[in-house]
């Protein structure tokens, strides 16, 4: 789309670098998708601000041109939520990039939204702290983008989600004024909880230019163990058991026989022998604490009729029993040609039921489907393997990613844990929301853009975006072809 | 103010003297005793451009500022009782107008908690949700915003919605939940909550450290650098040199937690004195006026000691409690209604440059009505504008609790 000139005008006076405001159609297809490769949108103009003042400049531009606009962090979100708008100006945050201070007495961090997820725990490191959100895409996506999508990660299930570890925000809205939220290093800042409600939001309601984030110290010992089962609902009731036995480990992931098969293709595991299921649990704190906590939970997987438990004795050990599980999704691409990685969350106790109905659905279908999954919360990562050559299988796939997100549903879960609603799936929104919880929602939308233009077309359902299929891969992920991130 | 004899089948009555918000008395008092009923009376409200404000067990129906207007008090103690306690799955559904008392109890017998400390005797989860009140345990925890995952509201034009969900893990939307909680009241009621549980710890023990003022900083850092991982790290301050307390508390396995114990008391060099139980002081707010204040934790001791300086030379006895490892403290002023306007206004304006300074905010929580009425109650707000935006959104007539919340809101 040729971009107006006016607008072309007035970005050039906020953007005096010509290598940082891109109108070439060559170069603006880089930015045309994000992580789901399937969405791809050219953005009429991109953008690469170095300052706040330039990005309430820019956003201050399209709101009195009426312009649509979308932030841009590394581009690894899985749901198009940074999907560009063609007709609108792309902003690209990735030369935000310092991390401004560690604050080790006060145990935060105040870093750009650029910043890497990793390069956070590695700075605060010398300080015995770490940043504890790991969301699978840690070594490359931006912590701009884990507040948008309020990202967790393998151990979210004790340490709970971005929302959880940033105590402040600063944050161009809509309308290009700049605001504070939260307490900066405090945390109750007094008045709505605007912090609340703007992690997790996927960039519609404005734009982060810089994060405060809490920092832990490292845990004193951390246990990771590998148990191998005959079934998924085995494993699973081992899973309610633990979680019973008042023990909160810090992950607990799964992964099936399909899965698993993957794994040892790949990267060679050495997963128990024969195990049509194994579980990954890892405990960290207090050195008593995790030593009594990983004997309770092996024997525990014993009396589930574990196949096999062992406990990694060394470092060495534990990243090698993790790395089958982080291998998982990459290696499916070696025993599929194509594959869609689908994100939804079931309670629990419902996980060897659902699991008995997505491997129905892959059967009546002629579709295989993996599961590996975050088992301690009941995030399930189905994944949906077809082959795009073979008639028919593409939508065959789509319609039991589909019926898989359906079961969600039915369950009382989400459509999304973790990568969220994005532009893929806002038809699913309105099964899991009726029509007021919607509404309500877009209230708060209004308030703080009621031009639509900050990110339109995203988290909720509209006309214009009815009827699309959720996004496949295919192959391995491009990022991790580079060996730039890892999909868990 | 229109006739209420329109209304629906909600039982109304007259309202009394004991149904005052803030010594501003209603006309009626509506009761509805299911969800429909509160939508309808909710509607019929914004229909007649009625004034009304909500409240449950009534503990803190006196926090925040007088309302502007009030026609009608909205009493929700008579909704429908639900708890539906999910216990392999670590969550419970539950009805605001619970206690938070009683749900503890039934969680109890599953051996599980929300791990939410009663910090007003008989507060209801409404009232919790609406103040976003913690008490010691946020410092293992969080407080009532990390906790609640989802919730069903009726928005102050009668239009029921639902945010989260019954899973913890859940980025389907925005978090209106959190939103909701600590809006005291100002956005809708909120009729049920979901919330994430945890397991019952096999053993709790409190730990008593006396320390002296210029101890503060020392021993806070290291316990927030020590490997005990407390739930709770509490202190105790009535800022008159009779000494300060710092509280931990651990909990988990026996043998775990002995361990802690004794490796906590080995990096502060001092023997703490152990209680099963906590002490009398533990997880309660000053009484009388009470200012809430949040501070960067590194910055404890200087706000400490201009605690002490203040309470020396104002005359005022000033207690200080509050989660010291979280950096949300309460500072008490006892005598502070005795005080002529200016003074009180003055105590106010140190307490707050003080929290300031520390990097945080003070808030006056709760005071006698004449203290309120002479001071800001709120102080300064970053970012009010979005703020009235979204009541603007959300309570277009300005109907519900009007000039409660900050900024006039």
């Amino acid at each position: 789309m040729n971009v107006p000139q006016a607008l072309l005008d007035r970005l050039r006076e906020i953007i005096t670098d010509d290598q940082d405001l891109i109108s070439d159609p060559a170069l603006l297809r880089t930015f045309e998708c994000d992580g789901l490769a399937h969405y791809r949108v050219t953005p009429m103009v991109v953008v690469l601000p170095t300052t706040v003042a330039q990005v309430s400049a820019i956003v201050r531009v399209c709101h009195e041109m009426e312009i649509p606009f979308v932030a841009r962090g590394n581009g690894t979100g899985l749901s198009a939520g940074a999907l560009p708008v063609g007709d609108g100006v792309l902003i690209t945050l990735s030369k935000f990039r310092e991390i401004h201070e560690i604050d080790r007495a006060n145990q935060r961090a105040v870093v750009d939204p650029g910043v890497i997820n990793l390069d956070v725990s590695k700075a605060a490191s010398a300080a015995g702290l770490y940043y504890a959100p790991d969301p699978s895409s840690q070594q490359i996506c931006s912590i701009g983008g884990n507040v948008a999508e309020n990202s967790g990660g393998a151990h979210c299930l004790k340490y709970g989600f971005t929302t959880h570890h940033v105590t402040g925000v600063e944050v161009v809205l809509p309308d290009g004024e700049i605001v504070n939220f939260g307490g900066y290093k405090s945390v109750d800042a007094p008045g709505y909880d605007l912090l609340g409600a703007f992690i997790g939001s996927e960039g519609t309601l404005g734009i982060t230019t810089k994060v405060v984030v809490r920092l832990l110290r490292r845990p004193e010992l951390v246990k990771t163990l590998l148990a191998g089962f005959n079934s998924t609902s085995e494993a699973g009731e081992a899973v309610s058991a633990i979680i019973a036995s008042r023990i909160l480990p810090a992950a607990i992931e799964m992964m099936d026989a399909l899965a698993i098969e993957a794994a040892e293709k790949t990267v060679q595991c050495g997963y128990p022998e024969g195990a049509n299921t194994v579980l990954i649990v890892e405990l960290d704190g207090p050195n008593v604490d995790v030593s009594m906590g990983i004997e309770r939970v092996q024997h525990i997987c014993e009396s589930f009729g574990a196949t096999e438990v062992r406990i990694a004795k060394s470092e060495a050990e534990r990243a090698l029993i993790w790395k089958g599980r982080k291998s998982a999704f990459a290696a499916i691409g070696t025993i599929s040609p194509d594959f869609i990685i689908q994100d939804g969350v079931i309670p629990r106790t419902v996980l060897p039921e659902v699991l008995g109905e997505i491997a129905k659905l892959g059967a009546a279908a002629g579709i295989r489907v993996a599961n590996v999954f975050h088992a301690g919360d009941g995030n399930l990562h189905p994944l949906v393997l077809f082959d795009e050559s073979v008639d028919g299988e593409l939508e065959r796939a789509n319609a039991v990613s589909g019926a898989i997100i359906d079961l969600c549903i039915k369950h009382g879960g989400s459509i999304t844990g973790e990568h969220g609603v994005g532009a893929d799936k806002v038809s699913y929104m309105g099964k899991m929301f009726n029509e007021y919880d919607l509404d309500t929602m877009q209230l708060l939308r209004c308030a703080f853009d009621r031009e639509n233009l900050c990110n339109p077309g995203k988290v909720f359902p509209t006309p214009r975006l009815c009827g699309e299929v959720p996004g496949h891969h295919r192959g391995v992920h491009p990022l991790v072809e580079k060996g730039l991130a890892e999909l868990f | 103010m229109a006739d209420q004899s329109e209304s629906s089948n909600t039982a109304r009555r007259v309202a009394g003297e004991e149904d005052a918000v803030d010594g501003v008395r209603p006309l009626h008092v509506a009761s509805p005793t299911n969800s429909h009923e509160l939508e309808e009376t909710f509607r019929e409200a914004t229909r007649l451009r009625t004034h009304f404000v909500l409240s449950g067990n009534r503990t803190k129906i006196d926090w925040g500022l007088a309302p502007r207007a009030l026609e009608l008090g909205v009493d929700l103690s008579r909704m429908p009782v639900i708890v539906e306690h999910e216990a392999s799955d670590l969550v419970v559904r539950v009805s605001t107008n619970v206690s938070l008392d009683d749900l503890q109890l039934q969680l109890r017998q599953k051996h599980q908690r929300l791990a939410l400390d009663t910090v007003v005797p008989n507060t209801t989860i409404g009232g919790m949700i609406a103040t976003g009140l913690a008490g010691p345990l946020r410092y293992g925890f969080g407080s009532v915003r990390d906790l609640i995952i989802g919730a069903t509201v009726v928005r102050p034009d009668g239009v029921r919605a639902a945010t989260g969900g019954r899973v913890v893990k859940n980025v389907a939307g925005y978090d209106l939940a959190k939103l909701y909680t600590g809006s005291y009241g100002t956005l809708g009621a909120v009729t049920e909550a979901f919330f994430r549980l945890h397991a019952l710890p096999e053993t709790s023990q409190f730990l008593i450290f006396d320390i002296s003022l210029h101890d503060i900083r020392s021993f806070s850092q290291l316990v927030l650098f020590s490997q005990v991982a407390p739930s709770a790290f509490e202190i105790r301050d009535a800022c008159d040199g009779s000494g300060i307390q710092l509280g931990i508390l651990l909990e988990g396995f026996e043998a775990s937690v002995r361990e802690r114990t004794s490796s906590l008391a080995g990096s502060l060099g001092q023997e703490p004195r152990v209680l099963s139980h906590p002490p009398e002081w533990w997880g309660s707010l000053p009484e009388d006026t009470t200012f809430k204040v949040t501070l960067e934790v590194a910055s404890s001791q200087e706000f400490m000691a201009q605690m002490h300086e203040i309470s020396g030379s104002s005359g005022q006895r000033l207690l200080v409690t509050g989660s010291i490892g979280s950096g949300v403290l309460f500072v008490g002023a006892s005598q502070a209604d005795r005080l002529p306007a200016e003074e009180i206004e003055n105590l106010t304006h140190q307490v707050r440059s003080a929290a300031t300074r520390a990097g945080g905010f003070c808030v006056v929580l709760r005071a006698p009505m004449g203290v309120r009425r002479s001071v800001d109650v709120w102080g300064t707000i970053p970012a009010l504008s979005v703020m009235k935006r979204i009541k603007a959104q959300f309570d277009p007539f300005d109907l519900l609790a009007p000039g409660r919340f900050v900024g006039g809101i």
